[in-house]
């Protein structure tokens, strides 16, 4: 049962916020006293934290950190804030010079 | 004629009202609309349409009476074009005539209008492009539009629709310029810079991008607006893949951008960032299968290709799978493959145990998560395990209080639970196949000195190697590294499971003996095959053998060199050996089979069992009357041969030579030759043969009383008679009583 569900707290919630989301999830009554207690334990515990972690949130930002800071970089390079419209046509190709 | 011809017809017939009178006068309407409705005659078919539609409504005749009316409206706008356009031709209008007609006859085509659109058109002077070009010139587009339009109505004209499309891209109207620009088969580069030009503003970059890619790389100015082309792309597509509902037509504009620049890293990572930024969406929306559809792997892709980085893949597919496994045991296989792979490999698992970590992980560190995620695993395999035995408790508790049940819902049952309990078994053994893999190649990691450090990457399991095509490359660092590990035999099960018989060793552990024989591949040459085959031929041997089936010589002689170099599969023989019992057939089999591993192995383990096998052999054949004595003494030396300590062999053979002397003994008694009875008795040295011989002898005494006999005979043949007795034991009393008969004989 994933933890995190049971006491609905985030990823990164602090040993003080477990403990205060223990009788709110007990005054929910979605979970069994005894699935809230689970719950605390595991994630007061850092080693069996880490496990839920692993298993219970995707953490796609393990690898998007990077991604996205290339991708950042690449964008830096963009001088201005340039969108589509900005694209100006090029006449180089025009058969017909305009004056 | 118009089009109304080729529209479908209404069968008659289809599901008509039950009323025979209704009935008929349905069809009748059906008939006659029909009939109307191919005359053209819209109006007239509409109504009788609708009465049969009233009669039995269906959705056919609403879609005739629509139709009706479709064909009704166009047809009154043709008709109304045509009156302006003789309207116009009075008028001597003639180029406003037949511009009118056209338009006439694009609504409805008519015979008579065509011919007469052709007449006028023949009247008018042929309209040119030079007017467009020079309003073109004056940048007065939209007249130049106008120009260009004429010449099209005139007559299909690729430059003019070009133009016109060049002409609406510096209008700003690219929807209409781009779908003019891209049919162009024009390679001139001024069409394709505008095609591309037109499709960029739409925010189809990659074929924006294709269009310009014709042009070629020539003009500098044109590949500094490609790159910011680019840059704008990856920008606009990760911002628009953000925004709901829009992340499908983005992404696929993506990946359509990743097949024109495959090489090139920007698109590469915007593809990366937008597929993770949605798989992390679908993971918090608890979509786990919408996951494996968005990733394809239930229709392998290859990684390249789809933008795909190895890294996150296999990770992410551990975490479906496993999620997916906790309430369904059909995805256990692949959250097997996919867990131990990642937990295993460093590679995979690095980054979750350096994240929240100030200090790099540690090699303790690293193994402490491996196993903590191992135990994960294991809890899900057995809360299966668990389950299954429990229902199997169940539902045989059912079966006893559902007596009144049918037996077939019962066999139903039991199937049921069957298939359960072997498709368990098939996951476990997946599992056990697995597992020794990827932590063997951990251990060799870990222990080879130097270190394979291209293992260490490689590190996962067979599955996994075979999906992703690693297979190859173990085997090679397993051939490397064969001399230090060829004495452990999970060396050569994990060899086979990345080899050409991992199908052939999966159902080997399954138990599925005769169909990992036939998955076997044919490859001779292959040590981990030959591994595999080896087996295969010993587990077919020992069942066989179990049966007490004949001819095993081949099956076992095949698995020589397996039980040659593991030791525990002589054991096994041994074992087996040991509790066989005295079934002639398995004996003899059994026998068989020794006797062919004698020949290439000769530890003292196995030569004692052969001995005794061999001994025990002999004996329940003589006592099945199937063999001679003279066999069981030949087979008895043998078995003495190979085992001296076989104490069995040593009596049976002391017992052998007993019994033969008393048959001797017996014949020699039969013909009266009592002096080779008594050599017989005292080269027998048994009690037995002794009994035996003086048993006869106070027979014969008895029957000297007969008064039948001559006293001289009697002599001579009472002395000869205590001369033998004397040679076999001079002590015993039968002496005495012959001496007393001599005693009253000689009187």
């Amino acid at each position: 049962m994933n933890p995190y569900r049971v006491l609905k707290i985030p990823k990164d919630a602090t040993r003080q916020e477990i403990m205060q989301a223990v009788p709110l999830a007990l005054q929910r009554k979605e979970f069994t006293a005894r699935e809230i207690a689970d719950a605390q334990k595991e994630l007061m515990n850092p080693c069996t934290r880490k496990i839920a972690e692993f298993v219970y949130f995707l953490d796609s930002q393990t690898w998007t950190q990077e991604i996205q800071s290339e991708v950042k970089r690449s964008q830096d390079e963009i001088q201005g804030e340039t969108s589509i419209q900005d694209l100006p046509l090029l006449h180089c190709f025009d058969k017909f010079q305009g004056e | 004629m118009g089009q109304s011809s080729q529209e479908k017809k209404i069968e008659f017939g289809q599901s008509p009202p039950d009323d025979r009178a209704n009935r008929k006068k349905y069809q009748e309407l059906l008939e006659k609309a029909e009939k109307l409705f191919q005359k053209e005659k819209f109006g007239s078919a509409r109504h009788h349409f609708t009465e049969a539609q009233q009669i039995y409504p269906s959705e056919e005749l609403q879609n005739r009476i629509h139709a009706c009316e479709e064909n009704a409206g166009r047809m009154a706008l043709a008709q109304d074009l045509m009156r302006q356009g003789y309207q116009l031709e009075r008028e001597k209008k003639l180029k406003d005539a037949f511009k009118t007609f056209q338009r006439s006859l694009e609504a409805w085509e008519n015979r008579e209008i065509r011919i007469l659109a052709e007449k006028l058109q023949s009247k008018l002077p042929k309209p040119t492009l030079d007017p467009g070009f020079r309003l073109e010139a004056e940048r007065r587009y939209a007249e130049a539009i106008e120009r260009y339009k004429e010449v099209l109505e005139w007559e299909d004209n690729p430059q003019a629709k070009d133009r016109m499309g060049i002409c609406l891209v510096k209008q700003g109207s690219y929807t209409e310029a781009a779908w003019l620009l891209e049919q162009s088969l024009s390679k001139d580069p001024e069409i394709r810079y505008y095609a591309g030009y037109a499709l960029a503003r739409l925010g189809h970059y990659g074929e924006a991008l294709r269009q310009w890619e014709m042009i070629g790389q020539a003009r500098p100015e044109l590949n500094r607006q490609r790159e910011k082309l680019l840059e704008i792309a990856v920008r606009d597509l990760l911002h628009r893949s953000r925004l709901e509902g829009e992340f499908e037509s983005a992404y696929q504009e993506a990946v359509n951008l990743l097949s024109c620049y495959p090489a090139l890293s920007l698109v590469r990572q915007c593809v990366r960032s937008m597929r993770l930024h949605h798989l992390e969406e679908l993971w918090q929306q608890g979509k786990f299968e919408a996951i494996l559809d968005f990733l394809s792997v239930r229709h392998p892709i290859p990684l390249q290709e789809s933008g795909e980085s190895e890294e996150f893949l296999p990770v992410i597919l551990a975490k479906v799978y496993y999620r997916l496994a906790e309430t369904n045991a059909e995805y256990l296989p692949e959250a097997i493959t996919f867990w131990l792979t990642v937990i295993h490999n460093p590679k995979y698992l690095a980054p979750f145990n350096l994240r929240d970590q100030k200090d790099l992980p540690t090699a303790e560190g690293q193994d402490q998560l491996t196993l903590n995620l191992q135990q994960k695993l294991d809890q899900l395999i057995q809360h299966y395990k668990t389950r299954q035995k429990e229902t199997g408790q169940k539902k045989s508790g059912q079966g006893e209080i559902s007596l009144g049940k049918t037996r077939q819902g019962e066999t139903r049952q039991r199937e049921t639970r069957q298939e359960e309990e072997g498709r368990l078994k098939e996951i476990l053994a997946h599992w056990e196949i697995e597992q020794m893999a990827v932590t063997f190649l951990r251990e060799i990691t870990q222990a080879q000195d130097p270190k394979p450090a291209q293992l260490r990457h490689a590190l996962c399991t067979p599955a996994f190697a075979e999906r992703f095509g690693h297979s190859s490359s173990i085997l090679a660092i397993l051939r490397e590294v064969r001399p230090r590990w060829e004495n452990d035999e999970r060396f050569w099960i994990v060899g086979a499971s990345f080899s050409a018989a991992r199908m052939s060793l999966l159902l080997l552990q399954k138990d599925r003996v005769e169909e990992a024989m036939a998955a076997l591949p044919a490859q001779k040459e292959d040590e981990f095959v030959n591994y595999c085959r080896q087996r295969i031929f010993f587990r077919l041997g020992m069942e066989r053998l179990q049966k007490g089936e004949t001819n095993l010589k081949k099956y076992f002689t095949q698995a020589v060199p397996l039980i040659q170099r593991f030791k525990e599969y002589e054991k096994e023989i041994i074992r087996l050996a040991q509790g066989i019992g005295d079934n002639q057939e398995k004996l003899i089999s059994m026998d068989e089979v020794l006797q062919v591993l004698i020949r290439h192995i000769t530890s003292s383990e196995l030569l004692e069992i052969t001995s005794y096998i061999m001994s025990y052999k002999a004996n329940v054949l003589y006592s099945a009357g199937l063999i001679k004595v003279q066999d069981v003494e030949r087979i008895l030396k043998k078995a003495l041969e190979l085992h001296p300590g076989n104490e069995f062999a040593r009596s049976g053979l002391q017992e052998m030579h007993s019994r033969q002397a008393l048959e001797e003994l017996t014949r020699a008694l039969d013909k009266g030759n009592v002096k080779k009875a008594a050599t017989i008795t005292i080269n027998a040295e048994s009690d037995e043969a002794e009994e035996a011989f003086f048993d006869f002898i106070d027979v014969v005494l008895e029957e000297l009383d007969s008064p039948l006999l001559d006293r001289e005979k009697k002599i001579l043949f009472l002395r000869d008679l205590y001369h033998q007795c004397e040679r076999v034991d001079p002590s015993h009393p039968v002496l005495e009583d012959i001496a007393e008969e001599l005693k009253d004989l000689e009187i």
